[in-house]
């Protein structure tokens, strides 16, 4: 077990694709750190890059105390769990836990030992005579998991683990690993595009973007404080809501659909146009201190919730996500009285990006 | 089909494919049967078109002595070399082409595209195209009359190879990965994952090249002047005199069973890898 | 298409090519470099002394009737071969498409001839054939035809056709079966409902659904009718009577050695190479398209 660090780590391909454009990251020791980002955004390559199955263009990744940039994949003590899982597909279950020990040259009864011990973990011990094309899908995961789990590596990698399961499955897995993970206590990369498992895994989320790292945070503070419209509308569902806005003369205020809401934090630059965030489930519906109203387009009904699109209405007409809890018995057409509370408001610069 | 159709529409397409199998299999019904009738008797021209009672008898002088003349081998050792000939060339073809998949397909070094077009590139040189001169190559190396002069020349395969890539190319790449991490190198890459995985392809390709080596015909008549080392598919033509009445037909017919038998049996018998070694290939 | 993760080394990827390279280079490069510089030369009737003479050997090859006769033969032998190996393997494997039961054990009862050699399936229509014993010759001579092979050319030719054309029916037989086969069923169904009738719905839609099979099964079989028929062709009729089946490969391989003109022999070598390579290049053609598909 150990911690590990990225600094400004970066991949250019042949032909100058630049896949990741300097990303640092400290992993303390026994931590799980999720990339979660859109397809594209690097997570992957940085995994990989980590694995030792991309050469690092520049910039260096520490394991522990050791630099590994030249270090052979099955050197630097790191274990992978692949999307497809990746088994050996001629290989017995026990065997595919098996080989990496027997490759190092573990004695047979230590490697018998540490298989069956990550089997009783895994519950599969009555799977090892089996070969994967006899597995369920989440039969395989937990194979997948186990062949990295007997090696008892200084980190686990793993790479979207969980995208090929179904949804059921893919809940309860996600329960698993977490806690299969506080248990053993191994540092863990995940990467994901699901922002649900990155929410609900990460000790400390990483939101990447284009290949930038544009956050990283705990879950809660990236939620609460998202420091770029991208992470705000990348983490949330529905997404959060942007509208156009202006800062009052004192900059003490804003100006949202021609409503004015009193600012609680300090001031900004007098008058000039932002953009205002604002998540659908923290828009505040009723008669009762409304401050704008909204033209009911679509309503959807998910049981516990009712999202409601809409428009303000209001000049620009911008488009308004609402999400209610429980059911509510609305129509498209009506109009709904809404506040947009001070607390709630995220500001953003319109041409950065940037949270101010 | 989507319509219903009637007793006599449904019969039709059977009567047709009866028809077919029929066809196809008279040349070999009439071959059995003239391996079962004397000498003189089909020479006179008056086979009868149902079994003798020599059967037993032809065979057996085919497999110990041949033909009459004193030039013929039995078919039995002709038979001895016609195996031979067919198993080094299937596992030579599978051996050299699997290798040489794995190296153009799992490595990147300089050559590694040249070397690719220059297998590829013998597709076009099949042996008609340059008889004479090979022949001559395997003379100056002393390789005629031998079992390998009569395989090693075609043991190079771009089929094979191709074949091979082809499959290579459709095990994720996630294997190679997991298997460095499980600290493997490239060969033991190979003989672990790669080599298991490919048996299937393996057989397929085996059942193709048993046959395309059993059969070969132009290379051996070249390459083998003693007669003990010709193969059976030379061996019959020259069992044919072009005085009829002197052709042991009954003795040609029983051999030209034995020559068939094997590589019929092994399409037959492997019938699932059969098709799929010939499709595989043709991609 | 390339592998994500691979590996590096030069010594290791080398050495696993060179059995391959090895066998190439000594029996395939050189030979066939030989073949083309052979054809530049002449070859007095000992071998003791060669001389270069340019494109000679090729002006008496093109200006000779016995090589446009030989290219006669061999158009119009590849030529029925094709059309009647792949019209008979047709037919059956619509029949057998539609019977969807039987498809696999008519599929192998009627592959089977692929595995005879040539020269073996050359010998079984000669033994039915024969004209002094054969039981069909006997049969068409009761019919009034005058039937002899070692006399008549075209009666040779027609022995030869058949020969080559039942070894091959296996073989356009299975891929034309698979081409049915992949024919999704709701297309077929879709059709029906749009009122075609079965004969309407095989020239409409299962015909142009099989034509990419059909195109490559149409060089496959050039090819086989040009090169692997060598050994049906010597052993029937040794390209007689009086070179009426011989073909070009069969020609390269008589004047080179009976003949012992190596020269003229090297020069229709070259010649059926370039013919080799315009056919591979036309397949794949086809199979960039198929990819592109």
């Amino acid at each position: 077990m150990a911690s590990l660090s990225l600094d400004n780590v970066k991949k250019v391909y042949p032909g100058g694709v630049e896949a990741v454009k300097g990303v640092s990251l400290q992993v303390p020791d026994r931590a799980f750190v999720v990339l979660v980002g859109p397809s594209g955004c690097g997570k992957s390559t940085l995994l990989r890059m980590i694995a030792g199955l991309e050469t690092i263009t520049s910039g260096t990744v520490k394991i522990g105390d050791r630099i590994v940039n030249d270090v052979e994949p099955a050197n630097r003590d790191i274990a992978m769990v692949f999307q497809n899982y990746a088994l050996y597909p001629h290989m017995k279950v026990f065997d595919n836990m098996a080989y990496g020990l027997r490759n190092r040259g573990m004695g047979e009864p230590e490697v018998k030992r540490r298989v069956d011990e990550a089997a009783r973990l895994l519950e599969i011990g009555q799977l090892l005579d089996r070969k994967p094309r006899q597995l369920s899908g989440g039969q395989r995961q937990r194979v997948a998991m186990g062949r990295a789990i007997v090696r008892q590596p200084a980190a686990f990698l793993f790479d979207e683990p969980l995208s090929n399961l179904d949804a059921k499955l893919r809940v309860q897995m996600r329960v698993e690993i977490k806690k299969l993970q506080r248990d053993i206590g191994t540092t863990s990369i995940y990467v994901t595009h699901d922002q649900v498992e990155a929410m609900t895994m990460a000790d400390i989320l990483v939101v990447m973007n284009a290949g930038s790292a544009e956050q990283i945070d705990t879950p809660r503070e990236i939620y609460q404080r998202p420091r770029t419209t991208f992470v705000a509308s990348f983490i949330g569902s529905p997404s959060m809501n942007f509208l156009p806005a202006k800062l009052t003369g004192d900059g003490k205020g804003v100006i949202v659909g021609g409503v004015p809401i009193a600012l609680t934090g300090g001031a900004h630059a007098a008058a000039s146009t932002i953009t205002v965030g604002v998540r659908p489930e923290e828009i505040v519906v009723g008669a009762d201190g409304a401050t704008h109203t909204v033209a009911i387009d679509v309503i959807e009904h998910l049981g516990a919730d009712t999202i409601v699109h809409g428009k303000l209405v209001a000049d620009g007409a911008a488009a308004l996500t609402v999400r209610l809890v429980g059911y509510w018995p609305l129509a498209p057409g009506e109009i709904l009285p809404v506040a947009l509370h001070a607390r709630a408001l995220h500001l953003f610069d319109p041409t950065t990006g940037q949270r101010l | 089909m989507v319509e219903r159709r009637s007793m006599l529409a449904r019969l039709v397409p059977h009567v047709i494919l009866c028809l077919g199998v029929a066809i196809l299999a008279f040349p070999v019904y009439l071959c059995f049967v003239g391996s079962s009738h004397p000498q003189d008797v089909i020479s006179n021209g008056q086979m009868p078109l149902v079994p003798g009672h020599l059967l037993t008898e032809s065979y057996w002088l085919a497999l110990t002595r041949g033909v009459a003349r004193t030039s013929s081998e039995p078919v039995g050792l002709m038979l001895l070399n016609s195996l031979t000939m067919a198993l080094i060339i299937a596992s030579g073809k599978i051996a050299i082409s699997i290798i040489s998949s794995f190296a153009v397909v799992y490595f990147k070094f300089p050559f590694r595209m040249a070397a690719f077009w220059m297998i590829f590139i013998t597709l076009m040189l099949p042996v008609e195209v340059r008889i004479y001169p090979t022949y001559k190559v395997v003379a100056d190396l002393g390789m005629l009359d031998t079992y390998a002069g009569l395989t090693v020349p075609l043991i190079a395969s771009a089929t094979a190879t191709l074949f091979f890539r082809q499959f290579f190319l459709t095990i994720p790449d996630e294997l190679v990965e997991a298997s460095k991490l499980d600290g493997a190198g490239p060969m033991k890459f190979f003989w672990d994952t790669v080599l298991p995985l490919s048996r299937t392809n393996i057989a397929a390709l085996f059942v193709i090249l048993f046959i395309y080596g059993w059969n070969q015909y132009l290379w051996p008549l070249l390459i083998t002047t003693r007669s003990d080392m010709q193969t059976v598919v030379i061996g019959i033509k020259k069992m044919i005199v072009t005085q009829d009445a002197l052709t042991e037909w009954n003795i040609v017919m029983a051999t030209a069973m034995l020559a068939m038998l094997p590589p019929v049996a092994v399409v037959v018998l492997m019938q699932r890898w059969f098709v799929r070694g010939l499709v595989e290939t043709e991609k | 298409m390339e592998k994500r993760a691979i590996y590096g080394g030069l010594a290791l990827p080398l050495l696993l090519l060179t059995p391959q390279l090895l066998v190439t280079l000594v029996f395939f490069y050189w030979p066939a470099s030989q073949a083309v510089w052979q054809s530049f030369l002449l070859q007095d009737a000992f071998g003791l002394s060669t001389r270069f003479i340019g494109l000679e050997n090729y002006r008496e090859l093109l200006s000779s009737p016995g090589y446009y006769r030989t290219i006669g033969t061999t158009a119009l032998f590849s030529t029925l071969v094709t059309v009647l190996s792949l019209s008979i393997a047709l037919v059956l494997a619509v029949q057998a498409d539609k019977s969807i039961r039987g498809a696999g054990i008519y599929r192998t009862l009627l592959i089977w001839p692929y595995a005879v050699a040539p020269a073996v399936a050359g010998v079984l229509w000669l033994f039915m054939f024969q004209p002094s014993l054969g039981v069909l010759a006997r049969g068409l001579r009761s019919l009034g035809v005058d039937w002899n092979p070692l006399l008549n050319g075209d009666h040779a030719l027609a022995l030869v056709v058949m020969a080559a054309t039942w070894k091959q029916i296996s073989y356009n037989f299975l891929f034309f079966l698979a081409g049915l086969q992949s024919i999704p069923r709701a297309v077929i169904e879709a059709a029906a409902i749009d009122g075609a009738s079965p004969t309407r719905r095989f020239w409409t839609i299962t015909l142009p659904l099989l034509s990419p099979t059909a195109f490559f099964l149409l060089v496959v079989n050039i090819v086989y009718a040009f090169f692997d028929t060598f050994g049906i062709i010597d052993a029937m009729t040794s390209g007689g009577p009086s070179k009426a089946t011989e073909t070009l490969v069969y020609k390269v391989f008589f004047d080179g050695r009976l003949g012992g003109d190596l020269g003229g022999s090297a020069a229709q070598s070259v010649i059926l190479m370039v013919i080799v390579i315009a056919l591979t290049a036309v397949q794949f053609r086809y199979i960039e398209r198929k990819v592109a598909y």
